[in-house]
């Protein structure tokens, strides 16, 4: 066990759950250095340090897969192929189910969208990448209630107004943490005869989610939540539609037969994943899913709770701090607090807490800009996010910094630039390697972060 | 085509084009077998006449039962126009007396009531009709949810006495108790027995059934006249079913179905149902998880090979005819103008007793003389089913529904030779009230013809495979279930069952499907989408 009881008489978490890369990190504060603390999971978790051995381990073996006869070629077809069968596996899929390799969560619920044959209601609660494809696809949105009973309420009573293939809803609110009650609404969707889609971006880093037992029919995440930060996401569940729907992506790889004026697709994954697949994103994907799978679920969940109600009871404790929540009666919430603080910017309490603290926190929006329209919430707020290699320690820090923050001010001068607090001067040293763009060479970048304008 | 759907509707009238629009749109993969070279079924618009640009609604004329929520829910674009007239009936014997109902002028109505010697029924149909109007208002927003028991919807409608009369007890008395005029009464009769052969005082009921389903459309009980025909509505369906994916092919008969097991669509469990069918000459067998039956249940019967008994056949009892005018006919009435008359339903023999002793004649097998009818002229709200020159011209369609003529009159040897007689029986009575013989205003078709369609039971059967030219495809249900009754399926619950678990009725033989009301459809494709896992 790695939480105990502590003199005060509450739980605590003193060691991660699981070693992170990265989670003795040294990063730069004004005035010299701090252990950094990630408090930002749920914008994109750390490797897990099993995974980036796995990926130590196989690199020597990276070859092409499905098109070299070499010896290493064929070792990572087949740990590419494998872990289609390691996913399903751990997610509890059907073994007639299609497990499709894509980029993230946004683009497996874009290759959804794209291959739903009817339409789909989807709930205003949701992520962007869970709301837009459906609004784009002209699909029926449904307003949350303020329970989750009310809501389940109100998604039944839009599918019997009117019939749809397909519920789309989050696992867990990427803003909220609030677990959806993914069972529930799974036999409302199949009672009346709809499918159920859940993006699982933010509850399967957190809990264990079991397709069958939920009776999910698509389960959609990304390997960058899920500890494996190499660019490869999935999507899980049945391969009629899918195997219907045009080519997500037109290439080598995805057909049987091409000429110049007929071509063939592949049915399966194949159908979907042209071009050369992200192997090292992918086998990334199935070591981290395996190992979190391997986790004894009542340590996971109880080391999870720990935090989120050590950092919950901290925050709330302090003036001006409010949580955010979407429901009064969610039974669940993962490791993701946001809340909105009066008498100082959030976007600058997240700078400072980051220049003067070492934490790393996330502000703004959330890429959920209708759920925030929902809460009433028309300024930026914080949220902090925790998971395996996160510790009480970390979740203290925070408190202690915010408390301070919101109290005394930040102690560094600031500046509001382009949307930004910067430090003025900003003294921190980045590493050498990963200094300014080349002199001479001006690329278009990209300044913001997600979702802006306006964070 | 494909070798396999999710659901194949059987039959493409309009029913199953409703039931495509709703499962298509969930995604499911679906197809539509229809027999003849369109879909429609008897909801279609046809030039009934060699080279007449009229495109008459042929079988079916006016939506009442149509709900609201399914037109919003596949957004059909369909306009219906209300009638101002409720009805016209000239006094048989006397027809330069007739009653007018003009549903926006009450006094005029009285005074009509008054001038057919029947003052005392004015404040009587309204009292009747305002009975009619509350039950409407109570029954007809469930047609569209799963079926209630007849304790809950009894107490739903809250009135004992008002349920005994149109519930209970034959309708013959609560007409006689409301109503004392012949023409009154008689008037109020012809909903009860339209597409049913039977008395007013059965204590079958059945005309009490018809007359239920006849007067709580809408939850008003308004038939309405469907902007270009009914083929527009029909066209309407078929597009929404098409746009949500549905595969609509034509010239394809359904020979048999084999009932399967399979628990859900796209996962494999259990055997799939197979559905023989012929398209363009050649044998194809497709397999489904889910057949939707949208054929009378006779057809069924004889399609899953488990026949139903002879006397389960059903029969119609009325010959329609279709006609195409130069003109309206002049009246024997001076009081009222033929566009008044024919702007509403035209009731022509149709008092009470003339439709007892109708029905009387019917069940001893002769041609009711005179041929109680009732007329119905489209034209006259919508004459966007005429082409430009005859509009200018001022043509008129009209629809003669003659009652009482039950199918066991008719044979197939007899069938041509009886069409002739039923036609000239409708056109003696129609010439019984008019100022000049309906002859003078018939217009003649590119061939010489006079327009003039006949469509006998027997007809019926043979164009629509609608058995015994039933239009309701067999006795008609109570819109409940009976206390006790079971409803441990969702096929049940909707009133679409039938024995085989896989196969939902989705027609008019659906309880609650008569008529063109989609509601067969719509409640089949519910029962299947909470059915289906």
């Amino acid at each position: 066990m790695s939480y105990f009881r502590d003199e005060d008489d509450e739980y605590s978490v003193s060691l991660p759950l699981l070693r992170v890369t990265g989670g003795d990190l040294t990063v730069p504060v004004l005035g010299g250095q701090t252990r950094a603390i990630n408090l930002d999971y749920a914008a994109s978790a750390p490797a897990l340090e099993a995974v980036t051995a796995h990926v130590t381990e196989f690199l020597p073996y990276y070859s092409s897969v499905h098109r070299g006869a070499g010896f290493a070629s064929q070792v990572s077809t087949s740990v590419y192929e494998n872990s289609r069968a390691t996913i399903g596996k751990f997610l509890g899929a059907r073994t007639d189910d299609t497990v499709i390799f894509t980029r993230n969560t946004t683009d497996s619920l874009n290759l959804l969208a794209r291959a739903v044959p009817g339409e789909t209601v989807f709930l205003d609660i949701e992520h962007h990448a869970n709301l837009l494809p459906w609004v784009a696809a002209g699909g029926r949105v449904v307003r949350s209630g303020d329970t989750l009973a009310q809501t389940l309420h109100l998604v039944e009573a839009e599918l019997i107004r009117s019939p749809a293939a397909l519920l789309t809803v989050t696992g867990a609110s990427n803003v909220t943490g609030e677990v959806m009650p993914l069972a529930a609404l799974a036999e409302i969707a199949h009672r009346h005869g709809a499918r159920i889609a859940v993006d699982g971006a933010q509850l399967v880093p957190h809990r264990r989610v079991n397709m069958s037992e939920l009776n999910i029919d698509y389960l959609a995440l990304s390997g960058h939540k899920v500890y494996a930060p190499f660019g490869a996401g999935v999507l899980v569940g049945w391969g009629d539609w899918l195997d219907e729907a045009p080519p997500l992506l037109l290439g080598g790889g995805g057909v049987t037969e091409v000429h110049l004026d007929s071509v063939h697709f592949r049915t399966g994954p194949a159908r979907h994943e042209a071009g050369s697949p992200n192997v090292v994103g992918v086998i990334a994907l199935a070591r981290a899913i395996e190992t979190l799978g391997a986790l004894d679920e009542t340590e996971w969940v109880t080391h999870e709770r720990t935090l989120t109600e050590a950092a919950v009871a901290g925050l709330s404790a302090i003036d001006g701090v409010k949580i955010i929540r979407l429901f009064s009666d969610a039974p669940d919430v993962v490791g993701v607090v946001s809340f909105t603080v009066e008498g100082i910017d959030a976007r600058l309490l997240a700078t400072a807490l980051s220049v003067e603290h070492g934490i790393a926190v996330r502000d703004g929006r959330f890429c959920a800009h209708p759920l925030m329209e929902r809460l009433g919430i028309d300024k930026p707020a914080v949220r902090a996010s925790f998971g395996v290699g996160s510790r009480t320690q970390d979740v203290d820090a925070l408190v202690e910094a915010v408390r301070s923050l919101t109290t005394g001010g930040p102690k560094a001068a600031y500046d509001f630039f382009e949307g930004q607090w910067e430090p003025i001067p900003d003294t921190r040293v980045r590493p050498a390697w990963a200094n300014d763009r080349v002199s001479g060479q001006s690329y278009s970048v990209q300044t913001n972060v997600a979702c802006s304008p306006f964070l | 085509m494909k070798k396999t759907y999710d659901v194949v509707i059987v039959g493409g009238g309009h029913n199953g084009l409703t039931a495509a629009a709703y499962l298509a749109r969930t995604g499911r993969s679906v197809a539509v077998l229809e027999r003849l070279d369109h879909v429609g079924g008897a909801a279609i618009s046809a030039e009934a006449f060699a080279g007449i640009d009229a495109r008459l609604s042929r079988y079916s004329y006016l939506v009442s039962l149509l709900p609201q929520r399914i037109v919003e829910d596949l957004g059909l674009e369909i306009r219906l126009v209300r009638r101002r007239y409720s009805s016209y009936t000239p006094v048989p014997g006397a027809p330069e007396k007739g009653l007018l109902v003009d549903n926006h002028d009450g006094a005029a109505t009285d005074a009509s009531f008054a001038r057919v010697g029947e003052a005392r029924d004015a404040a009587g149909f309204e009292t009747f009709y305002g009975k009619t109007a509350r039950l409407a208002e109570k029954l007809w927003p469930s047609v569209t949810d799963p079926l209630l028991t007849r304790s809950e919807l009894r107490s739903l409608v809250g009135d004992d006495a008002l349920w005994n009369e149109f519930i209970e007890r034959p309708l013959a008395e609560v007409i006689e108790r409301d109503l004392s005029g012949d023409i009154a009464r008689g008037v109020a009769l012809t909903d009860a027995l339209i597409g049913t052969f039977v008395s007013a005082e059965s204590e079958s009921l059945d005309q009490n059934r018809c007359f239920l389903y006849h007067v709580i459309g809408g939850g008003t009980g308004d038939w309405d006249v469907p902007i270009g025909g009914m083929g527009a509505v029909s066209g309407e369906l078929a597009r929404a079913a098409r746009q949500a994916g549905a595969e609509l092919i034509t010239q394809a008969e359904v020979t048999a179905i084999r009932a399967g097991s399979a628990a859900g669509t796209g996962r494999a469990s259990g055997s799939n149902s197979q559905v023989d069918v012929t398209v363009a000459g050649a044998s194809h067998t497709l397999e489904a998880t889910w057949v939707l039956a949208n054929v009378s249940p006779w057809v069924l019967g004889q399609l899953t090979g488990n026949p139903l008994p002879e006397s389960k056949r059903p029969g119609g009892a009325q010959i329609k005819v279709n006609l195409l005018l130069t003109r309206l006919p002049k009246l024997a009435d001076s009081s009222v103008t033929p566009e008044q008359a024919f702007g509403g339903t035209f009731h022509i023999n149709e008092t009470y007793t003339q439709l007892a002793a109708g029905y009387a004649a019917g069940v001893a097998g002769q041609i009711p003389s005179p041929l109680p009818c009732e007329i119905y002229c489209h034209s006259l709200s919508d004459p966007s089913i005429l082409g430009p020159e005859l509009q200018e011209a001022g043509y008129q369609t009209l629809t003669v529904f003659g009652l009482h003529v039950p199918h066991k009159m008719l044979t197939r040897e007899n069938n041509e030779e009886m069409r002739a007689k039923l036609v000239a029986s409708v056109l003696e009575s129609l010439n019984s009230v008019l100022a000049e013989p309906i002859e003078d205003c018939l217009a003649t078709d590119a061939n010489g013809e006079l327009c003039v369609e006949g469509k006998t039971s027997i007809d019926l059967e043979d164009a629509l495979n609608m058995t015994g030219g039933n239009i309701f495809h067999g006795l008609l249900s109570w819109p409940w279930l009976e206390d006790g009754a079971d409803l441990s399926t969702p096929a049940a619950r909707w009133g679409v069952g039938t024995n085989h678990p896989r196969i939902l009725m989705c027609g008019s033989g659906a309880q609650r499907g008569g008529a063109v009301s989609g509601i067969g459809g719509h409640n089949a494709a519910m029962a299947l989408l909470e059915a289906d896992v």
